[in-house]
């Protein structure tokens, strides 16, 4: 049976990912309201108000809240998958692959589209490689992969290396705004809305089953869960989520190591729990540090890599010494 | 050695037909037949290192063997689906892996995966079956505890305890006493005996202890570690010749009522 305070603490994130929603469409150089923000949706004008809101603000807001949700949900599953709580989306590589990608796209001069397409199959090439290295995912263990994982982010963080060095002045500066996560330009495609999607509804059944692996992968065999069946499902579903992430948005750093472990800390354990509470407080953590990632000190935008962490780590501080004091 | 004819096979809730297991090339035994009926009790007994917790595995599964076959209600295990073989067979592993912030409640849950469609959450039944068998081992009022923070005994009656809850039709115990004083023990087992009786279930537990083996056991496993073993009725197979030959150390025994009593010499 769901507790009572699980209802209410996903009501609670519910609440919060409108709230985050309504400051983000509200915030930026255009001064708009709540009350003419409320107008401006639902009238037929064609101002400049609705331009900056219909061709600005939605997509941006939209963009947001589907790479912070992407980006939890697969730090939830590959911090149980590799039982290792320093997971995050990227631990293997795949975030590499996408900015190595990228980055060549920006130096050949493509752009938008261009980038995105790049960055997507770098990060496909890059679970490739760790897959077929590390064994398949069956019954590779844990540590292998996550061993090949990191080499292999060595090994992109070379290539990046290498391209920003020998790249002209100006490419490296949206090389630098790209590999620190930037929604500035980002662009939501179907493919990456039905894969959060999916990939809820995947891990959402699954949930129980994620609930017994957390108490180790023989345990969780002889109480009934296919374990290499689940992590070959759960590794792939994942891995296209964080590309997907990566892909709109470039490497955002800290939502998907902090925003499970911030749900967890406050009680969220169960998998039918953290996995919609991750997809609602990721979403609406990103929404928030891009609103002010683009405010703070308009016109000039930040990166809202460097937001998510500035707000991320003492959020995460605060959470964890109150957790402490509680239980002793 | 004895090794009995399988007798009515068709009746048997566990039976193995020429089972042959090995570890890194030692072969831990040959051609082993079990026939474990409904109601019945069988205790594993041998030397470190003779294959009690590797037969236990394979027969949950976790380890396939070198030749041979696994029947539940006749039916080879390779044919049950993990969730379905977890439906009727549990196991009480020798450690738990918990790394991860689990309450004892949420640990003494999971016992009912198998029975639950993916979509379920645990029904209110769930929750009573997970709150008696925690209170039946002495561990309710540690409901709400981490299970990290739970001492060596508390650990293992958790386990027990998600056991009860898991209520499969065959129990395998590796080493049930661990951990567990004099008087637990006994608890601990009694309650398990009581389970299978009254759900004409079936157990067998692999154990260091001769006399805790000798106590709630009707037939006995007696690994000899080299290939070889003892298989029968309780009464027939713990004599101190066998048990001396098994321990390679001379095993004598006393009486205590009608009870044996077994101890080295």
């Amino acid at each position: 049976m769901i507790q009572r305070r699980h209802i209410l603490l996903l009501l609670a994130l519910a609440l919060l990912a409108v709230a985050s929603v309504l400051v983000s469409l509200t915030s930026g150089s255009v001064d708009i309201g709540v009350a003419q923000l409320i107008e401006h949706l639902f009238s037929a004008n064609t101002g400049l108000e609705q331009q900056v809101l219909f061709d600005l603000r939605l997509p941006r807001t939209y963009a947001a809240f589907v790479t912070g949700a992407l980006l939890s949900l697969s730090g939830v599953i590959m911090q149980v998958l590799l039982r290792n709580p320093l997971a995050d989306p990227y631990i293997l590589g795949i975030s590499g692959g996408a900015s190595a990608a990228a980055l060549a796209a920006i130096l050949f001069g493509l752009s938008g589209i261009g980038i995105s397409n790049a960055a997507f199959a770098g990060a496909i090439t890059s679970i490739v490689i760790v897959f077929g290295v590390a064994g398949s995912s069956a019954y590779a263990s844990s540590t292998r992969l996550l061993l090949t994982g990191v080499v292999l982010s060595a090994g992109w963080g070379a290539i990046i290396n290498i391209l920003l060095t020998t790249s002209t002045d100006n490419s490296v500066y949206s090389m630098l705004f790209w590999m620190m996560g930037d929604l500035s330009e980002s662009h939501v495609g179907i493919g990456s809305t039905l894969a959060l999607i999916f990939g809820i509804k995947a891990m959402l059944l699954s949930a129980r089953s994620l609930n017994v692996l957390n108490q180790g992968e023989r345990h969780a065999a002889t109480l009934g869960v296919n374990v290499p069946k689940l992590k070959a499902f759960l590794f792939l579903t994942t891995s296209v989520m964080t590309a997907c992430a990566v892909t709109i948005a470039g490497s955002i750093g800290f939502v998907g190591l902090v925003v499970p472990h911030m749900l967890r800390l406050v009680g969220a354990r169960d998998h039918r729990i953290l996995i919609p509470a991750s997809a609602l407080l990721g979403g609406s953590f990103l929404v928030l540090a891009d609103s002010i990632a683009r405010s703070i000190i308009a016109p000039t935008q930040l990166p809202v890599g460097v937001i998510t962490a500035i707000i991320g780590v003492p959020a995460f501080f605060i959470i964890l010494r109150s957790n402490a004091s509680t239980q002793n | 050695m004895t090794t009995t004819e399988p007798n009515n096979p068709s009746t048997a809730l566990l039976a193995t037909r020429d089972l042959t297991l090995s570890i890194d090339g030692k072969r831990l035994f040959e051609k082993l037949n079990i026939d474990l009926q409904r109601g019945s009790r069988l205790g594993i007994l041998g030397q470190n290192g003779t294959g009690k917790t590797s037969l236990l595995h394979s027969l949950i599964n976790l380890r396939t063997p070198d030749s041979g076959e696994i029947l539940i209600s006749g039916k080879p295990i390779s044919s049950y689906s993990r969730k379905a073989l977890a439906r009727e067979t549990g196991i009480l592993l020798q450690q738990l892996d918990a790394e991860m912030p689990t309450s004892v409640m949420e640990f003494a849950l999971i016992g009912r995966h198998p029975h639950l469609p993916a979509w379920r959450w645990e029904s209110l039944e769930d929750q009573q079956l997970a709150r008696l068998a925690l209170a039946q081992m002495k561990i309710d009022t540690l409901a709400q505890r981490d299970i990290r923070s739970l001492s060596g005994g508390e650990r293992q009656r958790l386990a027990i305890a998600a056991l009860l809850v898991q209520e499969p039709q065959i129990y395998l115990l590796d080493e049930p006493g661990n951990h567990l004083d004099i008087a637990l023990q006994i608890k601990s087992l009694e309650l398990l005996c009581e389970k299978v009786a009254n759900n004409k279930a079936a157990l067998i537990m692999a154990t260091h202890d001769i006399n805790l083996a000798a106590r709630f056991c009707d037939q006995i496993l007696l690994l000899l570690g080299d290939g070889q073993f003892v298989y029968g009725p309780s009464v027939q197979v713990l004599t101190t010749d066998n048990l001396s030959l098994a321990y390679e150390c001379s095993i004598v025994s006393a009486n205590h009522g009608s009870a044996h009593v077994y101890f080295p010499a």
